[in-house]
């Protein structure tokens, strides 16, 4: 037997991982969608990739692909160069929102009126003259982006509410009363700042440079500070064993749990379509709602490891040696209870996936953007052939697939109760 | 079992607060104004740039009528520097103006007196002869109509010097140069950090709509004035069944299916069905549903087949008797059944079969092999029994989906039901509609996670005596 037990914990995780074929694949394809992702406008963009006319050159592709990553972008004008300008264009030369007014809603298969083979729309067109592939590879981008940054939001409150939920309990917390106060002072005080004095500074402070904002959270730390340095100075003046010193028992388990009930009984869909009613409809919106949705579940996957993990015996030890909380938290137990954490995160991207989909499908989505559901969302509204529906269509169901094989495998590799010698 | 009922539903009712409050103040954020609206105005410049008394009455009237001249709460909460605005002509843009004015001063009704200066300046200005200084005029009423649209309180104190000189310059007699009241810049600026809390008794707007609301009073519709709850029983009429037979029916599916992949791992219907299984839960459900219309439902494609109506469901006629209606549904409710149910059937049978495989490697349903205990006696009184109970929690977070993931499906095939008045509330923007289907799907899901945690303690018995522990 190979003697695993220098490995770190991670790492034990991933070799149970690998022997799973179909798992190992999804993980390759995904790293494949994120490169795809990443140099999407170097794959397909309507600017060429490098354009010379013995002089000057330049490479207009390069200036997308930069821009997306936040910094600036370069204007384009076809028109500067002459036609005899030597040019080599990306794998798929159109952009996903370039119109081509001469090839409106042509099969993939069929005659389609190009110059030459190498303009050819290899997946068809739209109504609108738009090619598919360029808006499928586009839109792997935004499948990405949205399914990670709502699950990177919903795993932060969900660790967090979780390890407080599980590892506290109901009898393990307990705050003076002194304290009760001044918490709840704090929070007021806050909170009122936030949402009534400061409010609009805030609001300006965001449009502007990010320094302004930062000013902003200075502010508020140093209110919180202050409001500490008079909890301290109290607990020197007043004598020990008196009302306000007495310890209570704060039932963390029970608050957390009415929390969860609460944003739990929220429909996500019905949520989302009314705030989107009533503000604008963007994807930032869109990422935060799901994130504050979903990491109810990842918080009650969590508390459950938790229970089971808690009555182990070195956590006992740990404790004994006088290990922080913070320490035995972060070091030993969730380690162990991270499995089903990353399962519902990962069957969390599918489902946003989904979400989206069905979002843009319904017409809820901001402007000009083109991903695979504003694609199905077209290819309802007017009726279109096969290829405009099928091969976004086809894109979700592989990528949600995807998602969900390797969330299987992590179960898989996480549970070692399942064994084939039954 | 019937005293943790009991205690279940008491508390349910927090949540159902939570719920009605989370529902009131999203009706309040709600752009537009239900008295212009009421009154049938478009605009709010209209109505409220008229100085006729009469149409001021009537706002004030009509407003009063629907109570919006109460607080909101029952308590309020602001600070020293808040002006108190008794004057609601001003609209909505022109209040978050003033507020933004109060806090940034820290006077609220030196702020308010500035303003309604300006706004007679700028009539006063509007009111001059023709003949005198016109290029001035203008550049004074469109630095007018700049600085009463202008949200930051500094940029205000700076368009101020330009629009005294201005005033100079034009040097007619009604036109006084407005001496920015240095009282407004002065000390008063640490008024905006002391709160004032208001206790607002029982007349206030949440207390009429809260009462308002249990007496099924959701108000009316923005698009044709019927009574929202009306609207809103009226759909449910149409996604209740569809709703509840898609639910039992994953059970009904699932269960068995569950446990048979589980006793019979790895063998030929197991690997068939886990695959199927695993492909449908990936398959986006309007899609599924596009697909379904386009090839086998539209007459012109080959594959189109004369009995096979998808929307068939639609053509329910709701003022027949209950038992035509029956028969009606299970004739034509299939196709849309269908597309709501495989993505949950899907997932709650590889819970079950995981479950189910959980407790089948433990020791105990060892021994009952041991001993010689009849298969199916071992599988569905002691295996089956104790895999059920994830299967059950998962029972209440069905209902949300089963609720909410029909809207695109009600799209797709025509089904007047909770969905598709959500969306048409929504392309509307018919608040009142929109509200109560919050409410009402809120309050759904409620019951269904109510349900969900009785059928769990029925079947396991700690819960019901020992609810101190916590059990995952």
């Amino acid at each position: 037997m190979v003697d695993d037990s220098h490995k770190k914990w991670w790492q034990l995780y991933f070799i149970r991982f690998k022997k799973n074929r179909l798992a190992r694949i999804s993980i390759y394809l995904f790293l494949l969608m994120i490169c795809i992702a990443f140099f999407a406008d170097i794959i397909a963009n309507e600017r060429p990739l490098f354009i010379s006319d013995g002089e000057s050159w330049e490479m207009p592709a390069l200036s997308s692909q930069v821009s997306f990553m936040g910094f600036e972008d370069k204007s384009f004008e076809f028109g500067q160069w002459d036609k005899e300008a030597f040019v080599i264009y990306p794998f798929i030369p159109y952009s996903p929102s370039n119109l081509d007014i001469k090839n409106q809603l042509v099969s993939p298969f069929g005659k389609q009126n190009i110059s030459s083979n190498r303009w050819r729309h290899w997946l068809g067109t739209d109504e609108l003259g738009r090619d598919i592939s360029s808006g499928m590879i586009h839109g792997t981008r935004y499948v990405l982006m949205i399914g990670f940054s709502s699950m990177l939001i919903a795993l932060l409150i969900g660790l967090l509410m979780g390890c407080i939920s599980g590892f506290y309990g109901d009898y393990d917390y307990s705050l003076s009363y002194l304290s009760i106060i001044f918490s709840l002072l704090g929070v007021f005080v806050v909170s009122f700042i936030v949402f009534h004095s400061r409010y609009y500074n805030i609001l300006d402070s965001l449009q502007n440079n990010f320094f302004d904002f930062l000013f902003e959270l200075l502010y508020l730390t140093i209110v919180v500070a202050f409001l500490k340095l008079i909890h301290k100075f109290i607990l020197k003046i007043i004598p020990e064993n008196t009302f306000l010193t007495k310890e209570k028992n704060i039932p963390l388990d029970i608050i957390i749990n009415r929390l969860i009930e609460f944003v739990v009984t929220i429909p996500v869909l019905f949520l989302i379509l009314s705030i989107i009613a009533i503000l604008k409809p963007s994807f930032t919106l869109l990422i935060l709602i799901i994130g504050f949705t979903y990491w109810t579940s990842i918080a009650r996957f969590l508390r459950a490891e938790i229970l089971k993990v808690k009555r182990l015996n070195y956590i006992e030890s740990a404790r004994s040696m006088g290990y922080s909380d913070i320490r035995i938290i972060a070091r030993h137990i969730i380690p162990n209870a991270i499995g089903p954490v990353l399962i519902i995160v990962s069957f969390g991207i599918a489902a946003t996936i989904l979400i989206e989909a069905t979002l843009s499908f319904l017409g809820v989505v901001p402007g000009s953007f083109v991903t695979w559901g504003v694609l199905l969302k077209g290819a309802r509204e007017f009726s279109s052939p096969w290829w405009v529906a099928v091969f976004p269509g086809l894109g979700i169901f592989f990528t949600v697939t995807m998602f969900n094989l390797i969330g299987e495998g992590i179960l898989d590799a996480n549970n070692p109760k399942i064994r084939d010698n039954v | 079992m019937f005293s943790y009922i009991i205690k279940r539903t008491f508390i349910f009712i927090p949540t159902l607060l939570v719920i009605c409050l989370f529902t009131f103040f999203l009706s309040t954020t709600a752009p537009g104004d239900p008295v212009l609206r009421m009154l049938n105005q478009r605009g709010e410049s209209d109505l409220l740039k008229s100085k006729n008394s009469f149409t001021q009455k009537l706002y004030k009237d009509k407003r009063a009528a629907l109570g919006l001249d109460l607080p909101l709460f029952y308590f309020s909460i602001s600070s020293f520097a808040m002006p108190d605005i008794q004057d609601h002509l001003l609209g909505k843009q022109e209040i978050e103006i003033i507020n933004r004015w109060s806090i940034e001063t820290g006077d609220g009704n030196k702020s308010l007196e500035f303003f309604l200066k300006l706004k007679n300046l700028k009539q006063g200005v509007l009111g001059l002869n023709q003949s005198q200084n016109d290029s001035i005029r203008f550049i004074l009423l469109d630095k007018l109509t700049v600085i009463l649209n202008e949200k930051s309180w500094v940029n205000v104190n700076n368009k101020i010097i330009e629009i005294n000189s201005l005033i100079n310059g034009v040097g007619s007699e009604n036109i006084k140069p407005i001496i920015l009241n240095n009282a407004i810049n002065g000390g008063a600026i640490f008024n905006r950090y002391i709160p004032r809390v208001v206790f607002n008794g029982l007349e206030n707007q949440f207390n009429y709509w809260f009462f308002r609301v249990l007496n099924g009073d959701f108000g009316k519709s923005y698009i044709d004035k019927r009574p929202v709850l009306d609207k809103v029983w009226a759909a449910l009429e149409w996604s209740l069944p569809l709703s509840i037979s898609s639910i039992v029916l994953t059970f009904l599916l699932s269960i068995p299916i569950g446990v048979y992949s589980a006793v019979y791992r790895r063998k030929w219907f197991d690997t068939s069905v886990s695959t199927i299984l695993f492909l449908m839960y990936s398959v986006p459900s309007f899609w599924l549903a596009s697909m379904i219309m386009v090839f086998l439902g539209d007459p012109e494609s080959p594959l189109y087949a004369e009995w096979f109506d998808p929307l068939g469901y639609k053509s329910m006629n709701m003022d027949s008797s209950f038992s035509e209606k029956l028969i009606v549904l299970l004739q034509h409710i299939w196709v849309p059944l269908f597309c709501l149910t495989y993505f949950n059937l899907a997932f709650v049978s590889r819970q079950m079969r995981s479950s189910m495989l959980e407790v089948l490697a433990q020791d105990y349903i060892r021994t009952a092999y041991a001993k010689g205990l009849y298969a199916k006696l071992i599988i569905w009184k002691h295996a089956f029994r104790n895999s059920l109970l994830p299967i059950i929690t998962m029972l209440g977070g069905l209902f949300p989906i089963a609720i909410g993931g029909a809207i695109v499906l009600e799209v797709i095939f025509s089904i007047p039901g909770m969905g598709w008045l959500t969306l048409e509330a929504l392309y509307a923007r018919d608040y009142p509609v929109i509200i109560a289907v919050v409410f009402f799907s809120g309050v759904m899901t409620l019951i269904g996670y109510l349900f969900s945690d009785i059928m769990y303690a029925y079947f396991d018995p700690r819960i019901r005596f020992d609810d101190q522990k916590a059990v995952e």
